[in-house]
């Protein structure tokens, strides 16, 4: 291992780690360096609408992911961490209205932008009604994200096929139910909508209502970060 | 309201002590604020499913460790067997942000015997810092010559003569036992070696520890470190505790185990990150929590099978099984002891459901440099099960009977004898599932026309010519009560009291509700022995109050029901004391049925909403302590199981699996299991499905899946393999549909096994308890194994499947 002076320990774990005054980062992007001593994280704030309450989450890491901010920034621990690289599904929160792998998502792609967790939908929807009572008997840790990409499905396709459950399911891995009690939930959860004449809007009344401004004062400054500098979304996508 | 005053004993929910919130200094550890919901104390409720879909469900990684938490982060060693020769933990510690950084003997390693064992932990304040922390930790390593190949040490051991490196030997015979003589004219003999791998851990749900200081003043003005809160998911938390405690140095009395419900499958939380948080919180005195993460889940070695089995089936013109003999090794790892219990199984289940006269089993645990064993999930039925089937299919096959034929012929019944001796007492209901399973319809064939329904599901899809479709049938049987069992302990209290609500009934239990409904069973037996709706179940203040042993795997929820319905019915007794002497007989016969209160006959009875408003009048309690104890061998009395001396339990399962094969692709996909099993006794019918449905997953995942290490493997030589080829876990699309047919019950309620064998019958386990889960895990695999096989044609005789190489 290297003894030179100016060491940088996220260098050597191979992580993302970024110079100050990086030209694309956003303005306020922080990058402490102690007086003596190695660096540190370099953070910048970001800024988005969370369950539609617009947040400024201050010092964010740049290579934080999405989970860890909601998780243990903003304390909303609805979105699971099941395996941290994008195998689980666990994670799934919207983003914009679609569904992200939270764990593999950064959370300077979130700048900006509409978050929606499994808490915007309170004590519950007939989605989670409909989890709960068929998929109970589980340890529950699948639930809520499993919960997100329903609601998606739903808007999309208000009566789906078996293979289609299965399918928008596919990116999730339950440890503990087989598909069927899934596939019953679904169903029950998408009769309930009909009867309530819900139809197809589901996943997108939460935080994605296009006439709510991002309610937070643009900086005239800082337009935002430069194209280059976002990073695609990483969409749940059925393996295989 | 509840009359706490009149219970003493009883604490409302779990509390932190009063005296943490107040002791501790805010500008240290300021008060977490996990208390309210901790632990989750209704099962299968509708509370606890909601919290689950809601997101509001405790796990440990959700609690709040308070602000000044802490990051775990474990740095596991490259080298299966090595010396740790320098240690430098001084670069690490410089990083700002970085707490404590502990390595080798601090962590109680010296050196490394497995490959991912833990050598380093540090806290930092961002998971990141942690890691790169441990990145900073200059180890250096000797590596030496590891040995990671079973077969080869066991080899080597018999050549040599040198046997340091074998644990332990098993041998059991029926009949003459010996080398198998030559066949005679009409007999066929099969021989296969079947290799079984460690499954990869499952990538969800890995489980986390959070552990929170508990200071106080020293009374010099100072502070001290009073103890420690440990949130983990623990379905033991005594033993749990116990072991953390020893592993860091703390007595167990200042460790308070606050469980955690459980994520997956997994039989409670790694104790490698207990004893990180815990050593790290201690170090530092700040709450610090470790989660795992994909190192963390240690796939053996992914070219040395954990368990080899060499089976000889030999069987005449009839198809009569005459000969059994088999040789098999386990590789016990690093911690060989704690493989010895999957050794005793598998060498006593082997030959699976069937009977013969000549049988001989050998079996040995080896020493290796692989990841300890550990419980095999689901223990040795799953093995016993995949190699029985599969050697009654091959034998078939080789006398030129059918498959079915052959298991019928040989089946096991009530009364034969096991390879050790023991003879199967109780009801063995193979035939009745077997038919169940036989008048059920196959799937339709070609699948399609929705292309996600063959193979290969999306995007691999091939031809439809090429597509064949295999069905196995298999059966299972899981021992129950192993004839070596030491002495195994449950306890309970249960009060019954009543409040302006009407009748109440209180439960102390030491059992965890690990959010599975562990405690709405509890609920389910104290209802159903008192004739009382509301329940309320809770665990003791202080955990001694309610001794218990550590109760092997299956075998935990049957001992503190029982210890529960005990103290429910002593309770039942004392309070119907009055009744009793009205009916003239002793209150141990009456039972409460159908809101009546009857004698043990039924000839006298009287509505429960009669007596209880008269015998719970003026705050009245009925206390009454349960105690449950199952013991391999010794002196049967009430409140102590104990099989007669000789015999064997069993859980029996018959599955039916149907798979279609692409053998252009290469992709294999299960299309259905049947599934038919004897339940004993539901007691709640949503909980033993899940356990049906846990055991399918588990073993669908087990047969279909390779170890970590293959993925990249499968990916490069096969040019990136698709669904369900080696090394994936089969997604939502291609798990198979589950045909749960009803279950069987073959128990008969609640008469109690003593009283049983005194009129001379065989008496079934106290409760109707079979372990659901393990011949659901075990039935499905084999069946699934049996299935593969006739899709293909072939003997694969490698799980997880890898036909195709
Ligand atoms: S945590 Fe498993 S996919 Fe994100
Ligand atoms: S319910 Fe446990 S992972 Fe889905």
């Amino acid at each position: 291992m290297s003894e030179a002076p100016d060491h940088d320990p996220l260098g050597v774990s191979g992580s993302y780690a970024v110079g100050a005054g990086d030209p694309w980062l956003p303005e306020g992007t922080r990058h402490e360096q102690p007086a003596d001593g190695p660096a540190t994280l370099a953070t910048v704030p970001i800024r988005c609408v969370v369950n539609g309450d617009p947040v400024e989450v201050p010092q964010v890491w740049v290579a934080d992911s999405l989970l860890f901010v909601l998780r243990e920034r903003l304390g909303l621990t609805g979105a699971k961490d099941g395996c941290g690289e994008g195998e689980c599904g666990a994670c799934v929160v919207l983003l914009d209205g679609e569904p992200v792998l939270g764990c593999l998502t950064p959370a300077l792609a979130a700048e900006g932008s509409y978050v929606t967790t499994v808490e915007a939908y309170g004590e519950g929807d007939e989605v989670s009604a409909a989890l709960a009572a068929h998929c109970g008997a589980g340890c529950g840790y699948c639930l809520p994200g499993i919960g997100l990409s329903v609601r998606t499905l739903l808007a999309r396709q208000p009566e789906p096929s078996e293979s289609a459950i299965r399918e928008s399911l596919s990116g999730h891995l339950c440890r503990c139910l087989p598909p069927g009690p899934f596939v019953d939930a679904v169903r029950e959860a998408s009769e309930t909508r009909a009867a309530s004449g819900l139809g197809g809007s589901g996943a997108h009344e939460v935080g994605l209502d296009e006439s709510q401004s991002l309610n937070i004062a643009p900086n005239p400054q800082q337009p935002g970060p430069p194209q280059a500098s976002r990073i695609a979304h990483q969409a749940v996508a059925p393996r295989g | 309201m509840d009359k706490p005053s009149a219970l003493p004993g009883f604490l409302i929910g779990e509390q932190l002590p009063a005296e943490t919130a107040a002791a501790t200094p805010v500008d240290l550890v300021p008060a977490p604020t996990y208390a309210a919901v901790d632990p989750p104390a209704d099962g299968i409720g509708k509370l606890v499913p909601a919290a689950k879909a809601a997101g509001r469900y405790p796990y440990a990684a959700d609690r709040a460790g308070g602000p000044g938490m802490l990051y775990a982060s474990l740095a596991r060693s490259p080298y299966p067997h090595a010396a740790l020769l320098r240690l430098d933990v001084k670069r690490a510690l410089e990083i700002p942000g970085v707490h404590a950084v502990l390595a080798g003997p601090e962590l109680g390693v010296t050196a490394v015997e497995y490959r991912g064992q833990c050598v380093a932990v540090a806290a930092a304040e961002h998971p990141a810092l942690a890691r790169a922390a441990l990145d900073a930790v200059e180890i250096q390593y000797a590596p030496g010559e590891p040995m990671l190949d079973a077969r080869q040490v066991f080899a080597a051991a018999r050549r040599t003569g040198n046997d340091a490196r074998i644990s332990a030997y098993r041998r059991y015979t029926l009949g003459e036992g010996g080398d198998l003589a030559e066949p005679g004219p009409e007999e066929s003999t099969v021989m296969y070696g079947y290799e079984f791998g460690r499954g990869a851990d499952p990538a969800a749900a890995p489980g986390a520890v959070l552990a929170v200081p508990v200071t106080g003043s020293d009374g010099q003005g100072g502070l001290q470190l009073r103890g420690l809160d440990l949130h983990t998911a623990s379905s033991d938390p005594a033993r749990d505790l116990h072991a953390v405690a020893e592993a860091i140095g703390l007595p167990a009395t200042s460790i308070r185990l606050v469980p955690a419900p459980f994520t997956g499958t997994r039989a409670g939380d790694d104790p490698d990150l207990r004893v990180a948080a815990a050593l790290l919180a201690v170090r530092t005195w700040r709450p610090v929590r470790a989660e795992g993460g994909p190192a963390d889940r240690l796939a053996g070695d992914a070219g040395t099978p954990a368990v080899r089995v060499h089976a000889t089936h030999r069987v005449d013109a009839e198809g009569t099984l005459v000969a059994v003999r088999v040789e098999l090794v386990v590789d016990g790892g690093a911690d060989p002891a704690g493989a010895e219990p999957l050794l005793d199984e598998l060498c006593r289940s082997v030959v699976g459901p069937y009977r013969c006269q000549d049988v001989e089993i050998q079996g040995w645990v080896v020493r290796t440099h692989n990841p300890p064993a550990g419980p095999w999930p689901g223990g040795a039925a799953m093995i016993a099960a995949v190699v029985s089937e599969a050697q009654i299919d091959a034998a078939a096959a080789a006398c030129g009977r059918g498959p079915l034929d052959l298991r019928v012929k040989n089946l096991i019944r009530s009364g034969d004898q096991l390879p050790d001796g023991r003879r199967l007492v109780g009801s063995v209901p193979l035939p009745e599932l077997l038919t169940q399973v036989l008048d059920t319809t196959m799937p339709p064939f070609p699948p399609g026309p929705d292309i996600r329904t063959f193979p290969g599901t999306v995007g691999r899809t091939g031809e439809l010519t090429r597509v064949r479709r295999g069905a196995g049938i298999a059966l299972a049987m899981v021992d129950l009560v192993p004839p070596d069992l030491g002495e195994e302990f449950a306890t309970a209290q249960v009060a019954l009291t009543s409040d302006v609500n009407g009748p109440l009934v209180h439960v102390v239990t030491s059992m965890v509700d690990t959010g599975n409904g562990q405690h709405a069973l509890l609920r389910r037996v104290a209802r159903e022995a008192l004739g009382v709706r509301r329940v309320i179940v809770r665990r003791p203040a202080n955990p001694d109050d309610l001794p218990s042993s550590a109760i092997g795997p299956g075998r935990g929820t049957w001992l503190h029901c029982m210890a529960v319905q005990r103290a429910a019915r002593a309770a039942r007794a004392q309070a119907l004391a009055k009744i009793a002497a009205q009916f003239a007989v002793s209150p141990q016969l009456l039972e409460i049925r159908d809101g009546m209160v009857v004698t043990y006959d039924g000839t006298l009875s009287k509505p429960v909403d009669e007596v209880y408003p008269q015998v719970l009048r003026g705050a009245a309690v009925y206390v009454a302590d349960g105690e449950f104890r199952v013991h391999g061998g010794g002196e049967p009395s009430p409140g102590v199981f104990v099989p007669e001396p000789g015999t064997a339990h069993v859980a029996v399962a018959a599955y039916r699996a149907v798979v279609d094969a692409d053998t252009e692709l290469h992709t294999l996909r299960p299309v259905r299991v049947t599934a038919a099993q004897d339940a004993g006794r539901v007691l709640l019918p949503e909980r033993a499905e899940a356990a049906v449905g846990s055991g399918v997953l588990t073993a669908v995942d087990f047969v279909f899946n390779a170890q970590a290490e293959e993925i990249d493997l499968a990916g490069a030589e096969l040019g990136g393999f698709g669904a369900l080829g080696p090394g994936q876990f089969p997604t939502m699309l291609e798990q198979p549909e589950l045909e749960l047919l009803p279950f069987l019950e073959s128990s008969i309620g609640e008469l109690d096994s003593t009283m049983l064998r005194r009129r001379g019958f065989a008496a079934p386990l106290p409760l109707g308890y079979l372990p659901l889960r393990r011949a659901a895990y075990a039935a499905c695999a084999a069946a699934l194994a049996c299935a593969t096989r006739d899709a293909l044609e072939s003997h694969p005789t490698r799980l997880p499947l890898r036909p195709w190489g």
